[in-house]
């Protein structure tokens, strides 16, 4: 039992800053420190020598006295695990290096600065205890939900690993927005969309380790350690699936006509139908909004000429249950409705259609056989006027830019010019045009090749001069109002989420940002992933994007899925522990935590292990004390807080306690280390894994004990690591200083800072200041 | 081969794309009447799942064993079909591909007469050539379980933890003496504005880390082998079992014993301006590259070293060699991935930058905002030391211009508008303008920034800078622009350019070494940029990140893990199998002349001891010049033998 202390003079550097021999004599002075030691190169040479002698003491813990643990710490660990021992949790590390050796006025204020750190670490290396690690594996088979590009990129790729896929699609076809494109950009070689992409539906359809859901929807997920169980509905088609073979004979002599979605509203299917010929997989489906045997009871007509006796009136709903380890959510996006902004006569006009009805138009083998008509007469626009930013960076409709329509616009544009009518006078007005990247040639090609007209400008209205004659009246950057006649105008419209998003994001417990995209763990590198592990996300579902991009994502998403589902986890259960008897079942905690771990049963709080990140906030909030993190309870830091300031009175030094988090903060104290920037002395560092585990109560405690004052140093509010701590700490801290006004102290002698890793100048002002006001040097 | 040919011809109508213009009623007469054909039958959809079911239905009633599609090209779907013959019993290779939509029908459209008959020539070369047609196998190769990845920046290390955590054995080679990448340098990152050494691990440790620890993750991971200062010198063997050759710089520094105490800086008596802040700073020639360096180790600049040795003597540890030497090492590994990142631009000569010390490129105002750079986060003017207080930035320098550079660098104007909202936020007072072309800020991250910046009184000028000339009484700068056909100008104390990405210089001398392609852009070319766009045209190398054409941070993650996803598809099995439509010898006529090693563009052809050429079929990629150039005729390409050859052309001139 006991500590074992060990030491680090850097080669010796450090003896320059520190009185060593006073240190050890400190440390020997507690009876518990069973064996102290001074190395030269922990980091390097010594660590296998110190990791030998830690097990020769028989001690329990750890204390680790040197330089940047994020230096001195991987050859600790790598020695430990040569020599078979496992020290999880039982290392503390004080870095009299960076935080205090190079920082501090001179050797005497460094050394005793240092006596103070090693207080507050020995008495936590008192309480320290082995942390758990649980192993795990989650089940080798994963949920994709949507069939579009994205979906099914992610899918192959996973078979083609070899894991199991079970591919959901809510439609009668997989296929996606981007089966209806006419082509997709950049077009280098041929590339109609079909083509391309029924090569990769065929083969999705075609491997052997995707299941194909198609006509089905998620109904309930339930999350377990190893995994999700999976309720799926399959919606009735009323055609049995294996009996169709894809005649078509039901569609032609059904008598119901309605406008086809697939088309965009362009064409008409009938009551049983094949979403576009290309549908995969090709069976026919009854819509029974429309049918008439669902609607009046009557017809049956495809029943009777049905050559294989697959139409089933009477089919139910069923459910289907699964058991994936990781989900994939694929959903795409939708085109957004621009009748909600009348300005552009969309819905009123005709001839006002937007990108997404052109494509079909363009499309051989949509409702005009590839024909450029224009809806109203069937003629053949000769002046095309393209609109940007229909419902994007519009602060009326979304604010956000939709990334993909000035390069769909332009891909249009070319297509008519090169491939329909040469002749034909187009022009794009826009706000910015986007072709970010390599997709500027296509810009360059329009705009000076083919004589594609771009107008910087504003539409002010769309309006009918006479039936047929569209004019387009828009603003230009100088406020000057022209107007533009126009056979007929596209629409290039936003990108938004699809109304079925919200329910889905609850039934799968993640979140959606401020637009409806689903929410990504981090924008810049985490932007497949969610807040729950095993849920990832990829393609317009998280946001708007071209194929490429999606594809991209798709695969990037089914690689963090093949891992999470194919290696066996370790997972450092640094969580909280629950005092039955203290417990009063208030539920605070389970509000309160950011991840969603605590659910509240009979006995009281119940962690999933899995989800909670230690970051402590849980117990910060319980009234009595109930619940505790592991190796970092609230005690122990009061203790660590006491600790130091008795160890100050008996030196009479004063103190400023600074109470940092263990992400951004300890960072910051590095980088100002490294950099050996001087602050004041009476700065004394204590670390929590978040400053959201600090109650009202340990900072009241610290001035108690005599500190001069208390500086929290925490992540930036809006990237906290832990989500909330920072904003809770920083409420916390704003109460506090009420509370010292309402007594009649100082309430300044409490500051809290927001900062990160590398704002050495703000963390210098803020310390000096500090100690400047308090104690006046 | 004993049974008789009977070949089945099944023609696509393609909805109306091939049926529109070609008569397929006539070409399936034609086709019934060629010899050899056993059935004919045409189809809506070939490739649908139904097409195919309809394919492998009729091979099976109908005991063809030979098998012409005519359709679309090949390389769309030539797959699909060998996959499903293969399903219905046949070895995959005796198929034939009519292309009548990209090669007949849609060039042909307006002579739909002239089509049709070409298509019954198409159709009937095929249909001479499938008869000729051998059965191919295919042959297991055992590959390397290891990964190559060059450069160890966002990408680069993003993929070593991924492949490592696969359970691959990982080599990351980088140039430069510190992982991290041009990251490091930025400060704050968009769209989160997080210090640029801040980046979150994944899946279960979630809660977000710096990137030097990051990096630090790498430096200690039992499976990644971590070489800095180092270049790869040589590359040779193919797909699953390459031999690399990696010159190890030295760092004359011991990574093992230096614990980075710094009294060889205090006593090294060379300063020399600081690179990593672009010379804003000045450092030892024994230094650290970075505060956030990983290896967290000094190194030294042998270009300024005077070999005094003070550092060698002041080192506690004897951590220092300045005799060190370049070693080389050899590795094996199954895939390589390039992730070697862009460059800044140089603005050199334009807009006064070179000129004028007070003309900065955004990379350097990125150094300044850094809280804990070479300023701590104070902007100011090279000139003098003064804050500035009238900043203009120019957008699209040597981007979008077909002088220079015809793409768009696609983060400049995002960066521009996160360093205004920056300097607004922290100098309220002073006046910034951004002149541009266009505002790309495409996505749903980034737009913010430009209503934020609006709000904060950025003035944003739409045009075209002519010059930037110093008043040579006031010192301040004058910036002629032309906006909207009128010509204004600008007065300002610091004019900051947004450069463009271009490749990093050592791009063309690793292509040659990997035989990689650039684009005509100098950047590393992709087999497909919307399909494959991290594939290069050598299997078993992949491409990732900015070196492969400008991209932000989330793009360059997304597609490292794409790459990274790739490559363990590829490797995971521990073999891949690789079919033998590839060239072979017939040794009774080969004469060791080698003309097939001198002519194959892949390394694939060796030379026997026994004096005969060899062809190292996972190598080989099935091109046919050895064929084409062997004297002796002893080259051949399975299924275009000189015969099948003949064959095909006998069947389009009818003869």
């Amino acid at each position: 039992m006991g500590i074992s202390a060990v030491l680090c003079t850097c080669g010796g550097v450090l003896e320059k800053y520190l009185d060593f021999d006073e240190l050890e004599s400190y440390i020997k002075r507690n009876k518990d420190v069973v064996m102290v030691r001074r190395y030269s190169a922990l980091c390097t040479q010594d660590s296998k020598e110190l990791i030998q002698d830690f097990i020769k003491s028989g001690a329990k813990a750890l204390l680790v006295i040197a330089c940047s643990k994020y230096i001195c710490s991987p050859s600790l660990e790598k020695a430990a695990e040569v020599l078979g021992v496992d020290l999880t949790g039982l290392v503390e590390f004080v870095n009299i290096r960076e935080q205090c050796a190079w920082i501090c006025e001179d050797r005497k204020n460094a050394t005793e600065k240092a006596l103070l750190m090693i207080a507050a670490a020995l008495e936590k290396a008192r309480a320290l205890e082995p942390v758990k690690k649980r192993k795990f594996k989650v089940k080798e088979a994963v949920l994709v939900i949507g069939g579009g590009v994205a979906g099914i990129q992610a899918s192959l790729d996973l078979a083609n690993q070899g894991f199991k896929v079970y591919l959901v699609e809510s439609s009668p076809s997989i296929g996606g927005t981007a089966a209806l494109l006419v082509r997709t950009f950049p077009m280098d070689d041929c590339d109609c969309a079909i083509c391309v992409k029924g090569f990769r539906m065929t083969e999705a359809a075609m491997h052997p380790n995707i299941e194909l859901l198609t006509y089905c929807e998620v109904k309930e997920v339930k999350r377990y350690p190893w995994g999700f169980k999976v309720k799926i509905l399959k919606k009735p088609r009323y055609v049995d699936y294996d009996k169709c073979i894809g005649c078509g004979i039901c569609a032609e002599k059904c008598p119901v006509e309605v406008p086809n979605e697939w088309d965009r509203g362009l064409s008409h299917r009938k009551a049983i139908y094949l979403p576009f010929p290309h549908a995969i997989p090709c069976k026919y489906t009854i819509d029974p909004e429309h049918c008439l045997y669902f609607t009046k009871k009557a017809c049956r007509v495809c029943e009777e000429v049905c050559p294989y006796n697959a139409i089933d009136f009477n089919q139910k709903p069923e459910e289907i249950e699964l058991e994936v380890g990781a989900i994939i959510v694929a959903t795409g996006s939708e085109e957004y409705d621009p009748s909600a902004l009348p300005k552009y006569g969309y819905g009123k006009y005709k001839d006002v259609i937007t990108q997404l009805q052109l494509e079909r138009i363009l499309d051989p083998s949509g409702p005009t056989g590839g024909r450029l008509i224009r809806p109203s007469d069937g003629k053949p626009p000769a002046r095309i006027v393209m609109v940007q930013c229909v419902g994007s960076r519009d602060p009326e409709a979304n604010p956000y830019c939709s990334r993909y329509c000035c390069m769909e616009a332009i891909k249009n544009a070319i297509l008519i010019k090169t491939e329909h009518n040469p002749e034909a006078k187009i022009t794009i007005l826009y706000k910015d045009i986007r072709t970010y990247g390599r997709l500027e040639e296509y810009y360059i090609q329009a705009k000076d090749e083919l004589g594609i007209e771009f107008v910087q400008g504003e539409v002010t209205k769309v309006y009918e001069e006479k039936p047929g004659y569209l004019v387009v009246e828009y603003q230009d950057p100088l406020g000057n109002v022209h107007s533009l006649p126009a056979d007929m105008v596209v629409l290039a419209c936003a990108m938004v989420p699809r109304k079925s998003f919200k329910d889905l994001a609850k039934v799968l417990g993640v979140e959606l940002d401020e637009y409806g995209f689903f929410k990504e763990l981090d924008r810049k590198v985490g932007s497949v992933e969610t807040k729950i592990p095993g849920i990832f996300i990829c393609g317009t579902c998280q946001g708007p994007k071209d194929v490429s991009e999606s594809i991209a994502q798709a695969s990037a998403a089914a690689m963090l899925a093949a891992l999470h589902i194919s290696q066996y986890r370790e997972k450092k259960l640094l969580i909280p522990t629950l005092d039955e008897d203290l417990c009063g079942r208030c539920g605070l905690c389970v509000l309160s935590c950011p991840y969603g771990a605590l659910t509240l049963e009979e006995k009281g709080p119940i962690v999933d292990e899995m989800l909670c990140q230690g970051c402590g906030i849980c117990a910060s909030v319980c009234p009595n004390n109930a619940i505790n993190i592991v190796n970092s309870a609230s005690e122990l830091i009061t203790r660590q807080i006491k600790s130091v300031m008795e160890e100050a009175k008996a030196l009479g030094r004063r103190v400023i306690i600074a109470l940092c988090c263990e992400e951004c903060a300890h960072t910051l104290m590095d980088t100002v280390g490294f950099y050996h920037e001087e602050y004041p002395s009476e700065v004394i560092p204590i670390f929590v894994p978040c400053l959201g585990i600090l109650s009202i109560g340990h900072i009241l405690m610290a001035l108690n004990y005599g500190a001069d004052g208390v500086l929290l140093v925490g992540c930036p509010l809006d990237r906290c690591h832990f989500e909330q701590g920072a904003e809770i700490a920083m409420r916390r801290v704003l109460l506090i200083k009420s509370i010292l006004e309402e007594i009649g102290l100082i309430p300044d002698r409490v500051r809290i800072v927001n900062l990160s890793g590398t704002m050495v100048e703000d963390f210098l002002k803020a310390s000096r200041e500090l100690v400047n006001k308090l104690i006046g040097r | 081969m004993g049974e008789s040919l009977r070949i089945g011809v099944f023609i696509c109508r393609c909805g109306t794309d091939i049926a529109g213009v070609v008569d397929v009623k006539a070409l399936s007469e034609y086709a019934r009447k060629i010899p050899n054909v056993a059935y004919v039958t045409e189809h809506e959809f070939l490739c649908s799942r139904e097409g195919l079911e309809v394919l492998k239905r009729t091979i099976r009633r109908y005991g063809i064993n030979r098998v012409v599609i005519a359709a679309c090209s090949p390389k769309l779907h030539e797959l699909t079909f060998r996959r499903a013959i293969q399903e219905a019993g046949l070895n995959p290779f005796l198929l034939e591909i009519a292309n009548i939509r990209e090669q007949c029908a849609w060039p042909h459209s307006h002579e739909p007469e002239k089509a049709t008959e070409k298509a019954k020539y198409l159709v009937r070369a095929a249909v001479l050539k499938v008869a000729t047609l051998e059965e191919i196998g295919e042959i297991s190769v055992p590959v390397k379980t290891s990964v190559l990845i060059i450069g160890g920046g966002i990408a680069g290390i993003t993929a070593a933890l991924k492949l490592a955590e696969y359970g691959f054995q990982v080599y990351l080679v980088e140039k430069n003496a510190t992982l991290g990448g041009r990251v490091l340098q930025l400060g704050t990152v968009f769209p989160t504005e997080d210090c640029g050494v801040c980046m979150p691990p994944y899946v279960l440790e979630r809660h977000r880390k710096c990137l030097y620890k990051y990096a630090q993750m790498v430096m200690v991971h039992p499976r990644i082998k971590v070489f800095t200062r180092s270049t790869v010198e040589h590359v040779e063997g193919h797909v699953g079992n390459f031999k690399v050759t990696i010159r190890r710089g030295p760092r004359y520094v011991d990574e093992k014993d230096c614990v980075a105490c710094g009294v060889c800086e205090e006593v090294c008596p060379v300063e020399v301006p600081n690179e990593f802040d672009l010379g804003l700073s000045t450092r030892k020639a024994i230094y650290m590259p970075s505060p956030y360096a990983v290896p967290h180790t000094y190194v030294v600049d042998e270009d300024h070293c005077t070999r005094c040795g003070a550092c060698v003597k002041a080192c506690p540890f004897n951590a220092i060699s300045l005799n060190e030497k370049p070693q080389d090492v050899e590795v094996e590994v199954g895939a390589i991935i390039v992730a070697t990142g862009a460059e800044e631009f140089n603005p050199k000569g334009m807009y006064g930058y070179g000129t004028y010390p007070d003309v900065i490129t955004q990379l350097t105002l990125a150094r300044m905002l850094d809280p804990s750079g070479p300023t701590k986060g104070e902007v100011i003017r090279p000139s003098d030391g003064r804050r500035p207080s009238r900043i203009v930035m120019i957008q699209c320098v040597g981007s979008r211009d077909p002088k220079i550079n015809p793409y768009c660098s696609k983060v400049c104007c995002a960066i521009a508008l996160k360093h205004a909202r920056s300097l607004k936020k922290r100098y309220p007072e002073a006046e910034i303008a951004i002149v541009y072309k266009d505002i790309r800020l495409a996505g749903k991250d980034y737009e913010q920034y430009y209503t934020e910046c609006e709000e904060l009184g950025v003035k944003f000028i739409k045009g075209e800078v002519l010059d930037v000339v110093q008043d040579p009484e006031t010192k301040m700068l004058r910036v002629e622009l032309e906006s909207y056909g009128e010509r204004k100008e600008l007065i300002a104390d610091l004019v900051v350019l947004s450069c463009g990405f271009v490749p990093s210089e050592d791009a063309k001398k690793l292509a040659e070494i990997l035989g990689l392609n650039l684009a005509p852009d100098g950047f590393f070319m992709t087999v497909h940029p919307k399909l494959a766009p991290i594939d290069t045209n050598t299997d078993g190398i992949f491409i990732c990140g900015a070196c492969q054409g400008p991209k932000d941070i989330s793009e360059t993650v997304t597609q490292a893990l794409a790459v990274a996803a790739k490559v363990a598809a590829l490797l995971a099995k521990g073999v891949i199998k690789i079919d033998l439509a590839k060239a072979f010898v017939d040794e009774n006529y080969c004469i060791g002349c080698a003309t097939c090693v001198m002519v194959c563009p892949y390394d694939a052809v060796e030379i026997t001891p026994r004096g005969v050429a060899q062809v190292i079929e996972a190598a080989c990629q099935g091109c046919g010049i050895c064929a084409a150039e062997c004297p002796a005729g002893a080259m051949q390409l399975r299924n275009y033998k000189d015969d099948q050859i003949y064959a095909a052309i006998r069947g389009v001139l009818g003869a």
